[in-house]
């Protein structure tokens, strides 16, 4: 900047300009629930990431000496020992992290694709958008299900196959949602201003209307990750998930419930981190929905 | 005067579900350099549709026909590429909302420094000076702070001065401004106005100024075109609006104008023989405006038109000479002339 300004008696400055991405944090800030699940949620990540290095078991050592064992200090084997006596704290926390990972990248992954793909579509309208959701529907009425166990099939089990598979749906609904704000942005003035002013169309999506559609699709992505956990815990209930000895809440989730009666704890721990992650990340979304209210802009 | 912008037999229809919308229909007039134009008519009319349709801004269903020459280049259904040379550079636009004219994620001065990358090769450094320079001529207080603020954190009247400052530029032959006071407090509108007229004496910018409230522009512009039903019913200067309209529709349209009462403080630097003063307090225009799916035959106003007989039911009056500059459509008018 020139600095030809001589006055610095400005007493009344202007205070310094808050994005609506700022002052909605603050909001959330504001949300205790949020802001509660917020850390708990962080808490939980990092357990996950340094706890099996806090314990001397191995994700798939056989305790031979504890087979099926109740949660005991002695032994460390804090969370028990699942029917073949591997360490349930280890494979608890290992399978948060593969369980975390699927839900979080498989969402960054269908949001990234989902808003480029709803952006361009509602933004150019007319045929474009008609063919463009024609292909998302097509897509919508594939009987995924299906897809995934002939993928599995054909490839074998793998953990980037259920990225794959989760992705590729979850991003179609990323896309409708963006679309349909797309269409409702492009009509706002800052829009028509922007042709105005000769904006070309990129610099229109990537400008003015992907900024504009983030909110929402923020709010959704956010409670699409619990979606996605679900998902994979669903694929894993019927064994299409994650091969061993990799594990993830959902395996672990379903050993434990053919044990529920002699050995509750198999159940009990992954279930209560995957419960309260899932609880976190609702509380996170609707504090989120809150704080992004566009009635407040 | 050399002819700005020039626009002939200009029709805009948009399909609907219900049927063809015939918005605009054979819209013809000229503008010259430095002059500024109001153009008129109740909400409808189809004066908006005009100039979206000359800037490139009609929705997908929307198509328009005839011929627009701005500064020798006929630019009606150019492609966007080529559009985008102009717009912005030579012409520049307002719109009524300055609520949403600004894009709420990005401070002002991205937008306006954006707009100079785009049309003159410039560096960052270079656009946010003249884009300060812009925001003072628009008389934004502390204009070297507020480039860095949020619209959000501006009143409706600071982001209309704004969306001036973003029109203007990169010094434009001609500003659009559609109802760029409607959505905004009457304390505010005169101020805009005014700075309107301000940059029109100083850059001799021309000016199209859409509006349905013709008593707070008269004192900005030269030239009325008055707008009913997708036609031009009536043109003329200002005082032969004001004062001799000629047209039905026009007299009650200035009946109608909520800032008639206004009228004598924005014209007092000449008092004209303001003999229909009596007439010119609040009163609505009988009748409904006209479906536009569904206009009526002959001369789209006759349903409303205290003098509608013979001819206005069958047939619909062309645009005729009155007087030098003046031209109306009606029926009535001709026959006095003739008479
Ligand atoms: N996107 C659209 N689809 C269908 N009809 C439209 C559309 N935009 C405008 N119209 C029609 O065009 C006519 C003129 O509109 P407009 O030029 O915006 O009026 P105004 O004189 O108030 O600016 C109206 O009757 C309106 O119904
Ligand atoms: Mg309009």
């Amino acid at each position: 900047m020139t600095s030809t300004d001589t006055s610095p008696k400005h007493a009344d400055t202007v205070a310094k300009g808050l994005s609506p991405w700022q002052l909605a944090l603050r909001r959330l800030a504001r949300n205790k629930a949020a802001t509660f699940s917020i850390y708990l949620l962080l808490a939980i990540i990092i357990v996950c990431i340094v706890g099996p290095a806090i314990s001397p078991w191995e994700l798939d050592a056989v305790d031979w000496d504890h087979i099926g064992a109740a949660p005991d200090l002695v032994s460390k084997h804090y969370f028990g020992t699942d029917a073949n006596g591997r360490d349930l704290f280890v494979r608890t926390l290992q399978g948060g992290r593969i369980s975390l990972m699927v839900g979080l990248l498989a969402t960054a992954v269908s949001f990234i694709i989902g808003i480029a793909y709803g952006a361009i579509a509602g933004y150019a309208g007319g045929k474009t958008d008609a063919l463009m959701m024609r292909f998302v529907d097509i897509l919508y009425a594939l009987p995924f299900m299906f897809f995934v166990i002939l993928l599995t099939v054909y490839f074998g089990r793998s953990i980037w196959l259920i990225f794959i598979a989760i992705g590729a749906v979850e991003w179609l609904t990323m896309a409708r949602i963006v679309r349909g704000q797309a269409l409702s942005i492009k009509q706002r003035s800052f829009v028509e201003a922007a042709k105005v002013t000769g904006a070309s169309h990129s610099a229109i999506i990537k400008r003015h209307i992907i900024p504009n559609t983030l909110g929402p699709v923020i709010v959704y992505a956010t409670l699409t990750v619990p979606q996605v956990i679900l998902f994979e815990s669903f694929l894993s209930f019927l064994g299409l998930g994650v091969q061993e000895p990799m594990t993830s809440w959902g395996v672990l989730i379903a050993e434990g419930a053919a044990q529920m009666e002699s050995a509750p704890w198999m159940l009990l721990f992954p279930a209560a981190f995957l419960a309260v992650t899932l609880f976190c990340l609702n509380f996170i979304g609707d504090g989120l929905r809150d704080a992004l209210d566009p009635k407040d802009r | 005067m050399s002819q700005l912008l020039s626009i002939n037999n200009l029709s805009v229809q948009f399909n609907t579900e219900g049927g063809l919308i015939k918005a605009v229909r054979g819209v013809s007039f000229a503008i010259q350099a430095g002059e500024t134009v109001a153009i008129v008519g109740e909400s409808g009319a189809g004066k908006s549709q005009v100039f979206h349709a000359l800037m490139g801004l009609l929705p997908g269903n929307g198509k328009a026909q005839g011929e627009v020459d701005f500064f020798g280049q006929s630019i009606l259904n150019q492609p966007a590429r080529a559009l985008n040379k102009i717009r912005g550079k030579d012409i520049g636009m307002i719109f009524q909302d300055p609520m949403t004219a600004l894009n709420p994620y990005l401070r002002i001065g991205a937008q306006l420094v954006e707009v100079l990358m785009v049309h003159k090769q410039m560096s960052k450094r270079e656009a946010r000076k003249i884009a300060i320079d812009m925001l003072e001529r628009v008389h934004i207080k502390q204009a070297r702070q507020r480039i860095d603020s949020y619209p959000h954190e501006l009143s409706g009247g600071m982001r209309q001065r704004v969306a001036i400052a973003m029109a203007l530029l990169c010094q434009p032959r001609l500003i659009i401004a559609d109802e760029p006071t409607t959505a905004l407090d009457v304390t505010v509108q005169t101020e805009i106005i005014r700075l309107l007229k301000e940059i029109h004496d100083t850059l001799n910018t021309s000016m199209a100024l859409i509006t349905h409230d013709l008593p707070l522009v008269a004192g900005l512009c030269e030239r009325v075109i008055v707008m009913y039903a997708g036609h031009i019913v009536e043109t003329g200067s200002v005082d032969d609006i004001f004062y001799r309209a000629a047209h039905p529709y026009t007299q009650a349209l200035l009946a109608a104008t909520p800032s008639a009462a206004l009228l004598n403080k924005a014209r007092l630097d000449e008092p004209g023989d303001d003999k229909n003063q009596g007439k010119r307090r609040l009163q609505a225009i009988d009748g409904q405006p006209p479906d536009p799916l569904n206009l009526p035959a002959g001369c789209a106003f006759h349903p409303r038109c205290a003098y509608a007989d013979k001819p206005c039911f069958s047939q619909e009056p062309d645009l005729q000479q009155l007087a030098s500059g003046k031209q109306v459509a009606c029926w009535h008018s001709l026959e006095q002339v003739q008479s």
